[in-house]
C-alpha cells in the first residue's frame, strides 16, 4: 500500500502533463478499496482519497513509554476558594499590577501558592515585570518548580530555590551559571576567604559572562583582603566586570582605590572661604581603569561629567574638612556654575554609601526640586529619601502636612512614596485630614492629576481596617458636596474611586480569611 | 433561579479587553444606586448605574439568552454597565428586591417576543399550490447549480494532478478563493469551505504535497459520490450532501427523533472570521457513550450563550442532524439547566480512541474534527506530545498557542484530557484534574 502511495505521490508532484501517470494493478490483499489505477487524474485522485482515508483510519500512536516525572505530590497549601477567583480576575487581560502585588503578598504571607492553572499566566507576567518575580517564587510552590524547570523562560522560578550543600562542590564544578552563583553565595556566606579562593581558583578560566556573574557575589563580607583580587580585575576584559570591581574597591575603606579618588577629588574640588573647582582636564589612564567614563552623556559637558562621576565614587568622609556638617558644605558659596553638578555628584554618593545624613542635608537644600530640575535630578532626588530611616520619612511629611502653607503636592508624593507602607496611625490620621481639606476645596472644580495620583497614594497606603473610617469620610463629603449639573460632584466622585480603591484591598484580605 | 455566572463566564463574553478592565470597575456597590435579580422568564438582572450624566443607566441582563440593554450611549454588547453587574452578579452581591416597573416592562417584552416566536414555529407554513411549485422550481434550480459546481471541483482536481502539485506551497490564496467564490455561487458553501482550507493543508510545511494529494483524493471523492447520490445508501447520501452544503432546517432537525442522556461538556472552541465566530462546543453522553457537536453562531463581537462550559453537564434532548456518523446535534428540551459534573469524564486509551474513529470514518470518510478523551500526560517539547497511560504517544497540533495551563493543572500525573482530533494531529481543549475543569 505504501507503494502504491508513493507512486501516485511523485506522479502527482510532477503532473500528469510532464510524466506518465502510474499504471498499478493493486494486489487485492493490499487493499481492499481500490483494484486497479489506470493513466487518468480521475482514477488517480479516487485512488489517492481511498488510500488517504484507509491511512487516517489506520492511524496509530508511537509507544513511547517514557512518562517524564511528575511534580512532587506534598506542597503548600492553596487559598481559599474566592481569593483562587481573584486572582484569575487579576490575571486575566490587562493586569493590574498593584492589586496583584497585594494578592501575592497576602498568599506569600499566609504560606500559600497560586493555584496551578495560574501559575503559566503569572509566570509570563512576571518574566517581563521584574519587580513580580520574587513574589512569584515565593507562591510557586513545588508544582511551579516542576512546571518552571519545563521551559527556559521560566527558569528564574526554579531557581532562586537552588538548595546549596557547600560542602558538595560538585554543583559548582558541574553547576549550570545560576547553580553555582548559588554555590559560590553560600560558600562565600559561611566563610568569605574561602569564597573568594574558590573564585581565584577558576578566575583565569571562566568565560566573560560567567566572572560578570560571580564577582558581585563578593560584595557579602568585603574586606580588604578582597582589595588584590578586586585591583587585578579593574584590567578585566570585560566592561562589566571592570565595573563591578570599581564598585567593589569603592565601598572598601581604606583601599587604594578610594587613595585614588579621594586624591582626585581634592585637587578639583578645594575648599577655602568658597568652593573653588577646578575640573580635570583629561580623562587619563588610570582614571579610566579605575571607571570613569570618557564619553559623557547627551548634553552634558566632558569636564563636568569627569568630575561628577570622581566626586560620586569618593566616600564622603574626603568632604569633612570643609564645613562642620554636610548642610553647612552644601550651603557654601561654590565657584559659579558648578554647584548643581557638585551637588548631584554627593547626591549620588550619598545614594551609593546610603548616608542618611548627607541625604537628608541634600533634600533640605532643595536639590532636584522646582520648576528647572532635569528629570534624572528629580528620579535622584527621589532615591535619596530612600536612604532616610522610617522615623525621619514619617516625621517629615508630619511636618509637610503641619506647615502653614499648603505643601508642594510632588515632594508630598515623593517622600509618601519612600515611607513605611501602611502608615503609622498618626500620620494616616494627618494625610486623612489633608485629603478632607484639599477635597472640599475641590468640590465642583477640576481635580488635577497631580492631587489625583497622591490621593491614590494616601489611600493606597492606609491600613485596610481604614475602611470603615474611610467611608465615612466618603458620606461625610457627599453630604457636603452640592450635585452640579452633570451629577456627583467632582470630589464625591474621587472620593468614590477612592473609596472602591480601599474596598478592593479590603475585600481582598477578606478573601484570605 | 438559575444558577449564577462564574467570573470566567462573564469575562467570555466582554467584547474586548477595556470593556473587560471597565467593567470590573464598575463592579463595586459604591457605583449602583439600585441592582437585584428577577425571576423569569427569561430570568433577568438589572440595575442603576451612577454614570456621567444626571441621570443613572437603566442596565438589564437576559442571562438566559443572554442578551443585554442598557440606556448608555456605548455601542458596545455587552457594555461595561452590563459586565459590572454581571460581575457583581458573579460575586454573589446581587439580591432579589421587587423589580421596578422598566424592568418588569422589559421583561414582560421579551417573553412577549418569545412567544411570538414560539408560536410561527409551531404554525404549519402555510403553502399554496403556486408557493409549493415555487419552492420546488427553487430546489431544482439549486440541484442544477450545484452538480454544474460539483462538476467543475472535479474537473479543477484533475488540473492540478495534469499540472502537478510543485509550487502550489507557494501559491498564494488567489490560486484557491476564485474556485471558491464559484463554488459559493453554485450554491455548494461546504465544498467552498473544503477548497480555502486546502491553501491552508498547501502552505503547512514539511510534508504537504502528501497531505494535498489525500485531501484532493477524498475532495474528488466527494464529488464522485455526489454525481452517484441516488444510488448511496440514505444515510450515507445525507452525510455527502452535508458535506456539500446542503443544511437541514433545524426545525426538521428538531422534529427528528430525541437521543436523551446527560451530556457532559469536554471541551469548546471559538472560530473567527470577519463577520462570525462560529463556536464548536463537544459533547459526551454519559450513558449513550455518543459524542455530539453542538454549534452556535454570533455576529462577530456579539457574545454566544455560554452555559455549556467544559465542566457541566446537562440533562437534555440532542437531536442530531441526519447522517451516516451523526455527530452534528442541536440542543432541544433541556430536563434540567446546565450543572457542575456530577460524574467522571469517560476517557480512553490512544488504541481504543483511534478504533472509535476509524468506526466513524467508515461510515462517513468525510469527517474533519472528531472528539476523543485520552486518559494521560501532557509532555512539553519539540514537538509537544500526550502519552496515555499504556505509554503510546501522539504528538499535539502545532502552531497553536502551547498548553502550559493543562500542564500546570495536571501536574504530570495521568488525567482526562479532551481535545479534537484531525489529521494533523491532536489539539487538547481541557483537563479534568481533582473534580476541577481547567480550560487550555
Amino acid at each position: 500500500m505504501t507503494g502504491v502511495w508513493s507512486q501516485l505521490r511523485s506522479a502527482a508532484l510532477i503532473g500528469s502533463a510532464r510524466a506518465q501517470l502510474p499504471m498499478i494493478d493493486v494486489d487485492g490483499a493490499t487493499c481492499a478499496l481500490i483494484t486497479r489505477v489506470d493513466a487518468t487524474e480521475t482514477s488517480a485522485l479516487l485512488a489517492a482519497g481511498a488510500l488517504a482515508l484507509a491511512r487516517r483510519s489506520g492511524v496509530a500512536p508511537i509507544p513511547d513509554g517514557e512518562l517524564p516525572a511528575p511534580a512532587p505530590a506534598a506542597d503548600l497549601p492553596v487559598p481559599p476558594e474566592p481569593a483562587r477567583q481573584r486572582l484569575r480576575v487579576l490575571l486575566d487581560g490587562v493586569a493590574d499590577v498593584e492589586h496583584l502585588t497585594l494578592w501575592l503578598e497576602l498568599a506569600a504571607d499566609r504560606g500559600l501558592r497560586a493555584p496551578a492553572r495560574e501559575l503559566p499566566a503569572l509566570f509570563q507576567l512576571a518574566r517581563v515585570q521584574h519587580a513580580l518575580r520574587p513574589l512569584t517564587v515565593a507562591v510557586a510552590g513545588e508544582r511551579g518548580r516542576w512546571l518552571a524547570s519545563q521551559r527556559p523562560e521560566w527558569h528564574w522560578v526554579a531557581n532562586i530555590a537552588i538548595e546549596v550543600d557547600a560542602a558538595d562542590d560538585r554543583m559548582w564544578q558541574e553547576g549550570s551559571l545560576a547553580e553555582r552563583t548559588a554555590y559560590l553565595t553560600a560558600v562565600r556566606a559561611r566563610d568569605a576567604a574561602a569564597g573568594r579562593a574558590r573564585l581565584e581558583d577558576v578566575w583565569p578560566t571562566e568565560p566573560p559572562a560567567e566572572r560578570a556573574a560571580f564577582l558581585p557575589v563578593l560584595a557579602n563580607g568585603l574586606s580588604r583582603d578582597d582589595e588584590a583580587f578586586c585591583e587585578a580585575a579593574l584590567d578585566d576584559r570585560r566592561k562589566e566586570v571592570r565595573a563591578v570591581a570599581a564598585g567593589l574597591l569603592a565601598e572598601m575603606d581604606g583601599s587604594a582605590y578610594q587613595r585614588r579618588m579621594v586624591g582626585r577629588a581634592r585637587s578639583y574640588v578645594i575648599a577655602g572661604r568658597k568652593i573653588t573647582v577646578r575640573p580635570p582636564a583629561e580623562c587619563d589612564l588610570s582614571m579610566r581603569r579605575d571607571g570613569v567614563e570618557a564619553k559623557p552623556p547627551v548634553g552634558a559637558g566632558e569636564r563636568a561629567w569627569w568630575l561628577e562621576q570622581v566626586v560620586a565614587a569618593t566616600p564622603l568622609a574626603a568632604w569633612s574638612e570643609f564645613g562642620k556638617s554636610p548642610a553647612h558644605i552644601l550651603d557654601m558659596r561654590t565657584e559659579p556654575g558648578w554647584q548643581l553638578t557638585l551637588h548631584r555628584a554627593w547626591a549620588r554618593a550619598a545614594v551609593r554609601t546610603r548616608d542618611a545624613d548627607w541625604a537628608e542635608a541634600l533634600i533640605d537644600s532643595g536639590f532636584g526640586v522646582g520648576k528647572g530640575a532635569e528629570m534624572h535630578d528629580v528620579v535622584l532626588a527621589a532615591s535619596l529619601y530612600d536612604v532616610l530611616p522610617p522615623a525621619v520619612l514619617v516625621d517629615r511629611t508630619m511636618r509637610l502636612l503641619s506647615a502653614t502653607e499648603p505643601p508642594d503636592l510632588g515632594a508630598l508624593g515623593t517622600v509618601l512614596d519612600a515611607c513605611p507602607r501602611p502608615w503609622p496611625s498618626q500620620l494616616a490620621e494627618a494625610l486623612l485630614r489633608f485629603l478632607y481639606q484639599q477635597v472640599r476645596q475641590v468640590d465642583q472644580s477640576y481635580v488635577s492629576p497631580r492631587f489625583q495620583t497622591l490621593a491614590t497614594t494616601i489611600v493606597n497606603g492606609l491600613a485596610v481596617d481604614a475602611i470603615d473610617s474611610f467611608r465615612a469620610l466618603t458620606e461625610h463629603v457627599r453630604v457636603e458636596s452640592k450635585p452640579g449639573p452633570a451629577g456627583d460632584s467632582q470630589a464625591v466622585r474621587l472620593m468614590d474611586s477612592l473609596l472602591i480603591n480601599l474596598s478592593v484591598r479590603h475585600t481582598m484580605f477578606q478573601e484570605f480569611a | 433561579m438559575r444558577e449564577r455566572w462564574s467570573v470566567d463566564q462573564v469575562t467570555a463574553i466582554a467584547p474586548d479587553p477595556s470593556s473587560l478592565s471597565a467593567g470590573r470597575g464598575l463592579a463595586h456597590a459604591a457605583k449602583w444606586l439600585d441592582r437585584g435579580v428577577a425571576s423569569g422568564p427569561p430570568d433577568t438582572i438589572w440595575g442603576l448605574c451612577r454614570g456621567s450624566g444626571s441621570k443613572p443607566y437603566q442596565i438589564c441582563v437576559d442571562v438566559v439568552a443572554p442578551a443585554f440593554k442598557c440606556s448608555c450611549p456605548s455601542r458596545k454588547i455587552p457594555c461595561k454597565h452590563a459586565l459590572g453587574l454581571l460581575f457583581m452578579w458573579a460575586a454573589g452581591d446581587v439580591a432579589e428586591p421587587e423589580p421596578p416597573a422598566w424592568v418588569v416592562e422589559w421583561i414582560a417584552g421579551r417573553a412577549q417576543r418569545a412567544a411570538k416566536a414560539q408560536a410561527r414555529k409551531a404554525e404549519p407554513a402555510e403553502s399554496t399550490e403556486a408557493q409549493r411549485k415555487a419552492a420546488a422550481r427553487r430546489a431544482a434550480q439549486r440541484g442544477d447549480r450545484v452538480a454544474a459546481g460539483v462538476v467543475e471541483l472535479g474537473q479543477w482536481l484533475d488540473d492540478q494532478v495534469r499540472q502537478g502539485l510543485a509550487g502550489l506551497d507557494r501559491a498564494g490564496y488567489q490560486h484557491w478563493d476564485g474556485l471558491a467564490a464559484r463554488l459559493v455561487d453554485a450554491q455548494a458553501p461546504g465544498l467552498a469551505r473544503s477548497v480555502r482550507a486546502l491553501a491552508g493543508v498547501a502552505s503547512s510545511g514539511e510534508g504537504w504535497d502528501e497531505r494535498l494529494l489525500a485531501e484532493f483524493g477524498l475532495l474528488r471523492l466527494l464529488t464522485r459520490a455526489y454525481e452517484r447520490i441516488d444510488a448511496l445508501p440514505p444515510p450515507l447520501a445525507d452525510s455527502v450532501r452535508s458535506h456539500v452544503g446542503f443544511t437541514v432546517p433545524s426545525e426538521q432537525v428538531l422534529a427528528g427523533p430525541p437521543v436523551r442522556d446527560v451530556w457532559h461538556v469536554l471541551g469548546s472552541r471559538d472560530e473567527m472570521d470577519e463577520r462570525m465566530t462560529t463556536r464548536r462546543v463537544w459533547l459526551r453522553g454519559r450513558d449513550t457513550g455518543r459524542p455530539a457537536l453542538v454549534l452556535s453562531f454570533a455576529m462577530a463581537g456579539a457574545p454566544l450563550a455560554r452555559d455549556l462550559a467544559p465542566g457541566v453537564e446537562i440533562e437534555a434532548d440532542l437531536c442530531f442532524y441526519p447522517g451516516a456518523s451523526p455527530l452534528r446535534a442541536l440542543v432541544g428540551i433541556r430536563h434540567e439547566p446546565p450543572r457542575r459534573l456530577t460524574s467522571g469524564w469517560h476517557a480512553t486509551t490512544w488504541r481504543d480512541g483511534f478504533d472509535a474513529y476509524a468506526r466513524a470514518l467508515a461510515s462517513d470518510p468525510w469527517i474533519g474534527l472528531w472528539p476523543m478523551t485520552v486518559r494521560g500526560v501532557i509532555v512539553p517539547g519539540d514537538p509537544w506530545r500526550l502519552i496515555d497511560v499504556g505509554g503510546d504517544s501522539v504528538r499535539l497540533v502545532r502552531g497553536v498557542e502551547e498548553p502550559w495551563t493543562l500542564c500546570a493543572a495536571a501536574g504530570g500525573r495521568p488525567a482526562p484530557i479532551s481535545g479534537e482530533w484531525s489529521p494533523s494531529g491532536f489539539r487538547p481543549l481541557a483537563v479534568r484534574v481533582e473534580d476541577e475543569v481547567c480550560v487550555a
